[in-house]
């Protein structure tokens, strides 16, 4: 559930994604309690001081809340279709890039998109 | 009290095994003396015979013992074990006391029951050893035993300090040091104080079966006691000089 | 400020075991120290750890030497050290007798989850021994925690156990530093590390940092070196 690459970046932003992504695809859902910094911590093997900045951006974000002696939650007013849109913009954006580099239109981009698709509820 | 025993217990369990030797050979005396009885009489050549071969045993096994005590030192340090006791925030004295007194002891015990097995026997052959002779004697002894420790130590100490280690040779040089300090001191109050302090008196052995050997008995010598006053302020000044030097011990 | 080491140059006969190196360290954090074997880690930790003495300079662990203060500092020494009769119980003995801060239920807690074996030192394995030789270290109630080389040649599982420990165990007003020459496990955890090359301080950097500029400490560490 929690991806982390060393290589990539650093690892506060890693976990900031990794909630945004949990909640975007319905793994986490508003109200949900996040692990304690410490549990996670020691989940990743990553110092505890770096998931409480993770923590931090979160709730500067909106996305959660810390209540009083209970741990951090998910807020209940939280926008998770913005959350959503906003991944999807991000993977349609490095797509893009991707097509263009190859120097392809968007109709074939649109194709592949389309075949990609297909292919993936034949195989469901 | 309980990071002394600690150390007691920590260098009984080291030794274990060695405690072990020492009480099957002494058992192992006990009976090859009875049987030197058996074979050759009750006679004064047989009691001689086992108050030997009991010096040279105990004796031996005594310098043994202290050299085993000085090679643990060592193998300690060549361990890395000395970071687990120079971590500790014990004081540098509780170490060296708790060597001294285990390795003291030990050396009680063993050197005590081989008193015992001797006067033992020897009382069977008619020659009564008073207890109290070997108390004093070995009170007297002790006072020097109480050197050996800083004295190992003063080796070590040296040893780390000398670049390659050269241990043996630091051994070697911290023995001579406190031997020619022992000598020193041994002259300076030899002259000096030799008659102010009264002499060590040793009660004499009883031998009941022959009058002319009694008659030497009775002009039993004793030991000058300013010897073991010396050894006693030598051990004292060596405990604080080498608590010092623990102090600068690198491990 | 927990320790501070200031120009400390450490000799060893003609060898130098660190030249000039100056460093101050901080409540809360997990240091990585690093460096490839003979650059001077050991001699730093065990400087810090009032083992060694500096030849030149001077080093402090909350105002005082090492030496001093050594109830505060607790050091893993790298070497294999302890006595091969003792079971945990007996080093939970010989911990109790001579450290006042030991606290035996996180001592027992630290065995039940490094899955430390009750049986002596001698029968078991190299990641048992250090694990059991951790949990010895880590359930002292010290200010200063050195560990060497914690990691290194042991067993994939080992390792993972001995790294969720450090975390679980990390507190606030304590400092840990870990030496080690293979980075990329142990990188996670550290917040700040310092690179070693021939005894002189290469880089100081906080993790974070680095990975912000696309780095892994990994990366950082063969940049520097090569």
């Amino acid at each position: 559930m929690w991806d982390l690459d060393l290589e990539a970046g650093p690892i506060y932003a890693q976990i900031v994604r990794g909630v945004e992504r949990m909640l975007a695809s319905g793994q986490m859902k508003p109200g949900d309690k996040l692990p304690s910094a410490r549990e996670l911590a020691a989940a990743l093997k990553v110092n505890p001081n770096t998931v409480m900045h993770a923590y931090s951006q979160l709730e500067m974000a909106q996305i959660t809340e810390t209540r009083r002696g209970l741990g951090t939650f998910v807020r209940e007013d939280v926008n998770v279709e913005g959350i959503r849109l906003r991944i999807l913009q991000e993977a349609a954006l490095r797509f893009w890039a991707e097509v263009q580099s190859l120097g392809l239109s968007l109709e074939e981009a649109q194709k592949a998109l389309e075949q990609v698709s297909l292919n993936g509820q034949r195989e469901a | 009290m309980k990071p002394f025993t600690t150390l007691l217990w920590l260098d009984s369990r080291k030794f274990t095994g060695i405690g072990l030797m020492l009480l099957v050979l002494g058992v192992a005396w006990f009976f090859v003396a009875r049987q030197i009885f058996v074979w050759n009489g009750a006679n004064p050549g047989s009691a001689l015979a086992v108050v030997a071969t009991t010096l040279l045993m105990a004796s031996g096994v005594s310098v043994a013992l202290l050299i085993v005590l000085a090679l643990d030192f060592a193998r300690e340090y060549r361990a890395g074990r000395w970071a687990l006791l120079l971590g500790s925030p014990q004081p540098a004295w509780l170490y060296l006391a708790a060597k001294a007194v285990f390795g003291g002891a030990v050396l009680t015990l063993f050197n005590g029951a081989m008193w015992f097995i001797q006067s033992f026997w020897l009382a069977q052959a008619g020659v009564g050893l008073p207890f109290s002779l070997w108390a004093s004697l070995w009170l007297y002894q002790l006072g020097g035993l109480a050197l050996v420790v800083p004295a190992l130590f003063l080796g070590f100490w040296v040893a780390a300090y000398i670049p390659g280690r050269a241990t043996l040779l630091a051994l070697v040089v911290g023995l001579l040091g406190m031997g020619q300090v022992l000598e020193w001191s041994l002259r300076l109050f030899g002259d000096q104080f030799y008659k102010l302090l009264p002499a060590w008196k040793l009660p004499a052995p009883n031998v009941a079966q022959s009058p002319g050997v009694r008659m030497q008995w009775e002009a039993f010598p004793g030991l000058p006691s300013e010897g073991f006053v010396i050894l006693l302020f030598l051990s004292l000044l060596f405990f604080v000089l080498a608590s010092r030097l623990w102090q600068e011990v690198e491990a | 400020m927990l320790a501070r080491l200031s120009n400390v140059t450490k000799r060893y006969g003609r060898t130098e075991g660190v030249h000039d190196l100056s460093l101050e360290l901080y409540p809360g954090q997990a240091v990585g120290l690093l460096g490839l074997n003979g650059s001077g880690k050991t001699t730093t930790l065990k400087l810090l750890a009032g083992m060694l003495f500096p030849t030149q300079g001077r080093v402090e662990v909350l105002g005082k030497s090492p030496r001093e203060n050594r109830g505060q500092i607790a050091y893993l020494s790298d070497a294999d050290n302890l006595y091969a009769w003792m079971t945990p119980g007996d080093a939970e003995r010989f911990m109790r007798g001579l450290y006042p801060d030991f606290n035996p239920r996180r001592y027992r807690e630290l065995l039940a989850f490094l899955e430390v074996p009750q049986q002596s030192y001698r029968a078991m394995s190299r990641g048992q021994r250090a694990r059991l030789r951790l949990a010895m270290v880590l359930a002292r109630d010290a200010r200063l925690f050195l560990l060497d080389e914690p990691l290194s040649g042991i067993d994939v599982i080992s390792r993972d156990r001995i790294l969720k420990s450090l975390v679980l165990e990390w507190r606030e007003e304590a400092c840990l530093v870990l030496s080690t020459h293979e980075v990329s496990e142990a990188e996670g955890i550290f917040e700040r590390v310092l690179l070693l090359r021939e005894g002189r301080l290469a880089m100081d950097a906080l993790a974070e940092d680095l990975r912000a500029k696309g780095q892994s400490v990994k990366d950082a560490f063969i940049e520097v070196l090569s």
